[in-house]
Formats: structure tokens, C-alpha cells, sequence
């Protein structure tokens, strides 16, 4: 079918470029653009990619992502990340690849101040990697932990795609933002799981650090205070109908550089490099998001989605078999592709199909959210590991693929059992509902 | 530092406060409805070309600073002077990337502007943002040929991504 | 054989679902008819899902990303702004006579606009008329409207519900959902037919009627140009047959038919209606006048006679309007 070579040239090329060392969205930018000249024509194209980094900036939805950026960076400067960690290393740091728990476990912390992936991973990766290594963890088993780890930004609310899903699919973002937090618990549980597999067959992995006393460790907790209570301002303002999951973003960075200014930890250049760093990575973010838009605009005019759907919906299977065949689907793409890309291709196809099919939108929100945590961390094509190496830099990528395989297992199991049993994606949200 | 390398802040420098000024915008429009029945008038409007300028004034900046993510699976594998070279052909590859939005983004804000189409509530000229998004989009261009001929002489931690 | 060879698809760009009211209502019977009506010679393949946000469809358009496009004039605003002298309060009373003048005096008058450059309109339409629905008690009079914030789309309606004493909460319309069900907003200004679309049925309480229509939105459907000139003239012939007035027509069904789906969601939930007195209305229209004040300015901006072009809209609505008593002494 031409459909589907043109798809697969595309995308060897896109990925050829990639590994060849050009930056993601470069190569998808380059790609997208020659596919949609060969396909519609220079006028057209050029036409294309003339608007896209107009719409696709210029976006009040898209605002959270600087928000939640800068939430973030002033969460980080309060030192809320490493009160976080220190914990979660009190707690669990004593055990065998207890660091490497602690790590998962602050992650899961710092996801409920924090609304992205690669955000949470990049600042775990500075608050635990020093100490992973002050303990001689493996390199492999230490970066891991935190790209795992860090996917849970985006499971536990607040949470980027999770808007991005709402607002592609109608989706109440509040009752998504609900339903991350059962599965949010799972998936630290399911890493854990997977931190202790793999120190039980290599013990050296992840070698036990020195306890903390009890009283220092209840002493701890005090110190995470800020933290929930910047949870509670965020989902709770949605909840009570003060803002819009939106307007939350800016609130709630509002809200930390408040914490920030209490805790006195912000000088004047220590604000100003907040917002720097918030920019230079939105900057870096959505240019990635121009290259995904053109390029899933190629594949949109070549006819990919309807392939996809007749695909899916063609050999007449029943829902559960359709739902594991779009996860196998994702799995796929997801190692291959950009997840940002995946996420705009595949949903306004696949929501349409699996809604009819009676599937619950929230409950596919998570399942979505899944998968794209599942395409961060799989190699070859997984931008947690890549943050990872890029924070750390003197850790080999093919170290981290090696440590990652654990966890990627962990995240399989994880939607196969939300795929059995939706009630625990859905129970929290319907209780709220009443 | 040389004098782009300062130009590329002080751009950083106005996308840092057009993200600090969002942020009030957000809560201050939250907080006048919420509280008072008065919203901030043109807050979403502003949102949006705050948005648009932010990305566009950070991006040289990103660009100098490597903040581009990229795919380091083979560097280690590769000798120094292909490494070298490699960072030149990139820095121009993406800086020819960026000049084709550039060029095309420029046509596209002078055809807004001939047929006036405005923001609704403030009306800014949505031709006028595109053409400074154009502007910046060249800076950024000549940032990535910078960042090439910083490459090819090898400037340390030049080959890490990320 | 030789007809298939001569077969030319026609690409339609499309920014809703499949089942919307506008493609499945309008765009798919229209696309149909002329397929038919050309034997066979033109296809059009309606596009599953966008290329780009709504706003964007006209310059996608012009730039040949797809053949045909249809789209919101007041998306672009400051663009079409004399097409869209439908959208002033109080001129479309149903879809079908807004439909009908607006396609009318586009016909008589917008060749003079020169708003559509690049593409040849092939038909303009209107939504069926909007009412305000609330989560709690309804107006009844303009001061009730005092203190409630209200979900707007724009800045225009922002403009009406600021004048008829709300507050207006702008949000995108993915969002008003949500900003009704928690309570960001107390109201939301919405065609019936919007409520059930957007799924918000579960939380209104109350709707409110406004007859002889608030506002509206003028949509247009269009070629690009040089789709258009490719065509040759029998495939044009085809177009124009099922273009124009027929779209006004199909499109006055199928917002009738997509209020009537809200409606019945409506009452399936016990929603009370009332419909606000004709004295307040008098009122509305008062404080509104400005709007209308304004296009005037914009038309002698742009000399053209504004005050005709207002007239002539507004005498084609009225003698197209759907509901008229008959058989009735
Ligand atoms: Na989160
Ligand atoms: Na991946």
C-alpha cells in the first residue's frame, strides 16, 4: 500500500537523521517539509511550514508549558526537590537499591508540583544522581531510575498531555488529572518492583547507603509541607471552580515563586535564571513541537490516519483486541518516533474509534498518558534517556538503554493492568463525581 | 563574550520577562474574576502573543546554549575531527532550516497585514507579531551558523545534545 | 476506463468530527450532490482530521494545502469583516433566513468586499441562534444578569454579555466544558445544538431564549482559486448548482436538526426554559446599537454603503425567515 511505504520511508529517514546526530526537531522539520513538497507541492508546503510556527506558538492552551516550567524551577530554587529526596532517601535509602527507590519516589513527589516529563527527570536527575554515585550505584541502573522515574510527570496531575488530551478530545481535564493519581501510585509501586529485580540479580548495582534515625526521618516529612500544599492549591482551585486546568499552570507558578520568596532562597539572579532556564527549555520544547506539527502534517496528507483507523477498525476485533493492537501500535511508534508527534497523529484518530467502541475517554487519557511515558523511556528514540545523558554527561546512552529494559517491563505490565482492570483508572473520578 | 552572544541574552532576557509577565496576566485575570467579577481585559489575547514572542525571543539564546534535543548515540564511536566537522554541517543545516520558516513565516506576516487581520479584543496586528517572529527567526539562524564555527573549532562539551 | 482517468479529487479540509453537524449535515450532502451531479467526474475526499487550528483553514486554503475549506469569518478577525455583517445582534432570527441573507447579500455586495482573494466562495452560512444557559436560576430581566460570568468565544460576545451586564470569561471552546462543570463560569452563550455537542447537557439547569437571534457567526465554504480555474465548466456548472442558495438551505436543516438533539438532551434533564421578555429585549437591542455603529464606520472606511448593505441584509432575513403564521386568518 502507498500509504505505508511513503509512512516507513519517511519515517527511516527521519529517524537516519536523528541517530546521525541533527537535533529531533531539525530532522523532523526537514523531513516534513521535503515529504510535503514531494506530496502537495512547493507551494503548498512552503505554505505549510510559513504557518505552523505562527499557530503553533501563538497558543493559550500551550501556555502551560512555560508555566509549569517555571513552576517547576521556583519548586526547584525553594529546594523542594531535594527536601524531597532526602525524604524519600530517609526512608528507603538503607535498603538494598534504596537510593534508586527514593529516586522513583521523589519523582512521584516532585510530579505533583510538576507538569512535564522531561522536566521532573532533568531535576531528579540533578538532586539524586550525585548521590547514587556518592554511593557507587551503577550508572545504569542510577539513570534509569530517574528517566523511569521522571515519566511520572506527566501521569501524576498536574500534568501537560493530560491537557493536551482534553483538549484534542473534549476530555474534562479535571477528572483526568483525578485519574492519573491511583495509576501514579501503581507505576512507582511496579518501579520499585523493578529496582528490586534488578539489585537481587546484581547486588552491587545498588549497594545500601547509611540509615537514617527514625526521628530525623518523621523530622523530614515536616519539610514537604510546601509541596502539598502547592498540590492542593492546584488541583484543589480546579476542583472548586476557581481556575481552568489552564489558568492553573499560572497559578500555580505564582503560587511556588511565593514558597520561593518565603523560603528566601531567591535572590534577584537566582529569579532572573529561572526564567531563563524556563524559556530557553520552552524555546527548545516547542520547537520540537513545529517539527512534530509539520511533520505529522505529511503524514495527515498522505493519508496515515485513515490508514491507521482502517487498520484498527478493518478486521472487525473486538475491543479488547483493538485496544491491545493500538498499544502494540504505540509501542512501536513510540520507539521510533518523537512522542509529542505520535501523540497529535495518533489521537484525533484513535479517540474516535475507541469511543465507539464504549470505551471511557478518561480512562483512554490514561492509557494514552501511558504510552507516551512507555515512548520517553524506549530506546532507541526515548527523550527522558536523552535528557539523562544530557544532564549527566559522562554516562554512555547504551549504558541507560541497558539499565531502562527493567523498567520498560515495569510500564508494560502497568497498562496490561489498567487494561484489565479500568476501575482503578476510574474509581477516584467517579467517587468525585459522586 | 562576543557581542551576539550578548545579543542573544538580552533577546533571552525579554522572553524571560514576557514568561514572569504571563504569569501575573494568568493570576491577576484569576484572581480579578474570581474575587471582583473583573476579569483582566485581553488576558487570553496577551497570553497568546506572549506565547508566540517568548519561543521565538528565547530561541537563539536555546540555540547557542545546545539546548536543542539531539540524539548522541554514536559521538563516542566517532574520531574528533568528524565530530568537528559534523557540528559545522549541522549548524548549517538548521541554520538553513531556520532561514526557510524564516523567509516563508516573513511572507506569511506580510500577507496578514494586507489583509489587516488584528487580535479581536487588543487589536495587534497578527501580521506585525509574525514579522518579529520572522525577524527572530533569522537571529536564530545566524545562531546556529555561530554555533557551527564554534563547533568545528571544537569548543568544549560542543558535541554533547540535549 | 476513460471517465476514471478524468476523475479529479477534490481534497476538503476539515477541523470537526466526522459526525458535526457541518460535515455530516452540510459539507457531505453538498460534496455528494455535485459527485452526482458530475457524474462521477469530480470526487471530494473530506479530510479525517486538520491540518491546523481553526483560524488557519483560509490561509491553508489559499496556499492549496487542500481544495475546498470551510471556516468562521470572525476567526480572522479584521478579515472579513463586511461578510460578516450577519453576526451583528439581533439580524439572523433562524438558520435559514441568516443563512439565506447572508449568501444574498454576499451575492449582491461582495464582489465589491474583496475579502476572498484567492478563493472563489461557493456559499456562506450561519449558526442557528444562540441562548444563554445557566447552572443555576435564569433571567429574567437584564438586571439578573448582574455578577454572573459567562463563557464567551470572543471578544464580541465578550462585548454583548459586557453590555448586557455579565462578565465574560473568554475561553476556548474545549474549555467551556469544563470552566461550566466546576463552576468557572455561571453561564455559557451557545446554539442549543452546541450544548449536546460540546457535552455540557449534564450541567445546565436553566436556558434562557433570546427570539430574533443575539448574534451569530457567518461561515463560508470555498475553492481555492486556482482549484476553481482547473475545473472545467461542466465540473463548474455541477458546483454551482448545489452552491449558494442550496447550502443555505441544507445548512438551515442541519442546524435545526442539531437544536433538536440539544433540546431533547435538555429536556430529558428537566432543564427549564423561559424566554426573555420582549420589553428586555427592546432594552438588549439598545445597549447593542453600537456594534452596529461600528460596522457602519468600518463599511465607509472602506467606502462602501453600509447602511444599503445593512438594509438589504436585514429585508432578505426577514422574508426568508422560517417561521411565518399561514393558513391563519
Ligand atoms: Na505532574
Ligand atoms: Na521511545
Amino acid at each position: 500500500m502507498e500509504v505505508w511505504e511513503s509512512a516507513g520511508l519517511a519515517f527511516a529517514a527521519l529517524f537516519g537523521l536523528m541517530m546521525l546526530g541533527l537535533p529531533i526537531a531539525f530532522a523532523m522539520l526537514a523531513v516534513g517539509t521535503a515529504g510535503l513538497w514531494l506530496h502537495v507541492g512547493e507551494r503548498a508546503a512552503f505554505g505549510i511550514i510559513g504557518q505552523i510556527p505562527f499557530t503553533a506558538t501563538m497558543s493559550y492552551e500551550l501556555s502551560v508549558v512555560p508555566m509549569f516550567l517555571l513552576m517547576g524551577a521556583f519548586v526547584t530554587r525553594a529546594g523542594m526537590s531535594e527536601d524531597l529526596y532526602r525524604l524519600c532517601h530517609g526512608f528507603l535509602g538503607h535498603r538494598r537499591g534504596g537510593l534508586a527507590m527514593a529516586t522513583v519516589a521523589a519523582c512521584g513527589g516532585f510530579a505533583a508540583v510538576s507538569g512535564s516529563s522531561i522536566a521532573t527527570a532533568a531535576t531528579m536527575a540533578k538532586v539524586a544522581m550525585p548521590e547514587m554515585r556518592r554511593y557507587r550505584y551503577s550508572d545504569g541502573l542510577a539513570a534509569a531510575s530517574i528517566a523511569a522515574g521522571g515519566t511520572l510527570g506527566i501521569l501524576i496531575p498536574p500534568s501537560v498531555i493530560m491537557v493536551l488530551y482534553g483538549i484534542a478530545t473534549g476530555t474534562d481535564i479535571g477528572q483526568l488529572f483525578i485519574a492519573g493519581i491511583a495509576p501514579g501510585i501503581v507505576a512507582i509501586l511496579f518501579y520499585l518492583l523493578a529496582v528490586a529485580f534488578v539489585v537481587r540479580r546484581n547486588p552491587a548495582a545498588g549497594p545500601a547507603a547509611d540509615a537514617v534515625p527514625m526521628q530525623e526521618r518523621f523530622a523530614r516529612l515536616l519539610t514537604i509541607g510546601p509541596v502539598l500544599a502547592l498540590f492542593v492549591l492546584i488541583i484543589g482551585g480546579i476542583y472548586a471552580g476557581v481556575f481552568t486546568p489552564t489558568e492553573a499552570a499560572g497559578v500555580g507558578a505564582a503560587g511556588a515563586l511565593l514558597f520561593a520568596l518565603w523560603r528566601r532562597s531567591l535572590t534577584p539572579r537566582a529569579f532572573l535564571s529561572c526564567l531563563l532556564e524556563t524559556v530557553r527549555t520552552t524555546a527548545s520544547l516547542f520547537v520540537v513541537l513545529i517539527g512534530a506539527l509539520v511533520f505529522s502534517n505529511f503524514m495527515n496528507l498522505i493519508g496515515l490516519p485513515r490508514a491507521l483507523e482502517e487498520l484498527v477498525t478493518g478486521a472487525g476485533l473486538s475491543p479488547l483486541a483493538v485496544i491491545l493492537l493500538i498499544f502494540a501500535i504505540y509501542l512501536v511508534l513510540g520507539c521510533f518516533m518523537e512522542s509529542l508527534s505520535m501523540i497529535l497523529l495518533t489521537v484525533p484518530v484513535l479517540f474516535p474509534v475507541v469511543s465507539a467502541l464504549g470505551f471511557d475517554p478518561v480512562w483512554f487519557g490514561i492509557f494514552v498518558v501511558m504510552a507516551t511515558e512507555l515512548s520517553l523511556i524506549t530506546p532507541p528514540l526515548g527523550l527522558n534517556l536523552f535528557v539523562i545523558q544530557g544532564v549527566i554527561r559522562d554516562v554512555k546512552l547504551g549504558t541507560i538503554y541497558r539499565g531502562i529494559v527493567p523498567f520498560v517491563v515495569a510500564d508494560i505490565a502497568r497498562v496490561l493492568l489498567i487494561i484489565a482492570l479500568p476501575g482503578l483508572v476510574l474509581f477516584l473520578p467517579r467517587l468525585m463525581a459522586g | 563574550m562576543i557581542w551576539t552572544d550578548r545579543l542573544f541574552a538580552l533577546l533571552g532576557l525579554c522572553a524571560g520577562v514576557l514568561a514572569a509577565a504571563m504569569m501575573v496576566v494568568t493570576t491577576v485575570d484569576v484572581g480579578g474574576r474570581y474575587f471582583f467579577n473583573r476579569p483582566l481585559h485581553g488576558a487570553f489575547e496577551a497570553t497568546e502573543v506572549m506565547m508566540g514572542l517568548m519561543v521565538f525571543l528565547a530561541l537563539p539564546l536555546a540555540t547557542r546554549r545546545r539546548e536543542h534535543i539531539t540524539v548522541t548515540l554514536f559521538d563516542h564511536l566517532l574520531p574528533e575531527w568528524v565530530k568537528r566537522a559534523a557540528g559545522l554541517l549541522f549548524g548549517v543545516v538548521c541554520a538553513g532550516v531556520c532561514g526557510l520558516l524564516a523567509w516563508r513565516l516573513g511572507l506569511y506576516g506580510e500577507r496578514l497585514l494586507r489583509v489587516g487581520e488584528v487580535t479581536l479584543e487588543l487589536g495587534i496586528p497578527r501580521g506585525g507579531v509574525a514579522t518579529a517572529m520572522s525577524w527572530l527567526l533569522w537571529v536564530a539562524a545566524a545562531a546556529f551558523v555561530l554555533d557551527g564555527i564554534a563547533a568545528l573549532r571544537g569548543r568544549p562539551g560542543a558535541q554533547a545534545g540535549a | 476506463g476513460r471517465a476514471a482517468a478524468q476523475t479529479r479529487t477534490i481534497r476538503v479540509g476539515n477541523w470537526l468530527p466526522a459526525h458535526h453537524l457541518i460535515p455530516r449535515g452540510i459539507i457531505e450532502p453538498w460534496a455528494r450532490a455535485i459527485e452526482a451531479e458530475s457524474n462521477g467526474s469530480l470526487k471530494f475526499e473530506i479530510m479525517p482530521s486538520a491540518l491546523g487550528p481553526p483560524p488557519q483553514t483560509f490561509d491553508l486554503l489559499l496556499d492549496g494545502a487542500f481544495d475546498v475549506g470551510y471556516g468562521v469569518s470572525g476567526h480572522n478577525p479584521g478579515r472579513f469583516t463586511m461578510t460578516q455583517v450577519m453576526d451583528l445582534p439581533f439580524m439572523s432570527p433562524d438558520p435559514w433566513a441568516g443563512a439565506a441573507a447572508s449568501w444574498l447579500t454576499y451575492q449582491r455586495y461582495g464582489g465589491r468586499y474583496n475579502e476572498h482573494r484567492g478563493a472563489h466562495v461557493a456559499g456562506l452560512f450561519v449558526h442557528s441562534v444562540p441562548a444563554l444557559h445557566w447552572r443555576g436560576e435564569p433571567i429574567t430581566k437584564l438586571e439578573d444578569m448582574q455578577g454572573r460570568r459567562v463563557r464567551v468565544g470572543g471578544n464580541v460576545t465578550g462585548r454583548i454579555i459586557t453590555a448586557l451586564g455579565g462578565t465574560p470569561v473568554q475561553l476556548p471552546p474545549t474549555e467551556a466544558q469544563q470552566a461550566m462543570a466546576r463552576g468557572v463560569a455561571d453561564g455559557i452563550t451557545f446554539p442549543i445544538e452546541s450544548i449536546a455537542f460540546f457535552n455540557i447537557t449534564p450541567v445546565i439547569r436553566s436556558t434562557t431564549l433570546i427570539p430574533g437571534g443575539l448574534y451569530t457567526d457567518t461561515f463560508w465554504i470555498a475553492f481555492n482559486e486556482r482549484t476553481w480555474q482547473g475545473l472545467t465548466d461542466a465540473q463548474r456548472a455541477a458546483v454551482n448548482k448545489h452552491s449558494g442558495i442550496a447550502i443555505a438551505l441544507q445548512s438551515g436543516w442541519a442546524w435545526t436538526m442539531g437544536d433538536r438533539v440539544g433540546q431533547q438532551g435538555l429536556e430529558a434533564r428537566n432543564v427549564a426554559f423561559n424566554t426573555l421578555a420582549e420589553a428586555e429585549i427592546a432594552r438588549a437591542k439598545e445597549r447593542l446599537k453600537v456594534l452596529e455603529t461600528e460596522w457602519l464606520a468600518e463599511a465607509q472606511k472602506r467606502n462602501l454603503p453600509g447602511q444599503e448593505i445593512l438594509d438589504y441584509a436585514r429585508t432578505m432575513a426577514r422574508l426568508y425567515t422560517a417561521e411565518r403564521r399561514v393558513n391563519v386568518r
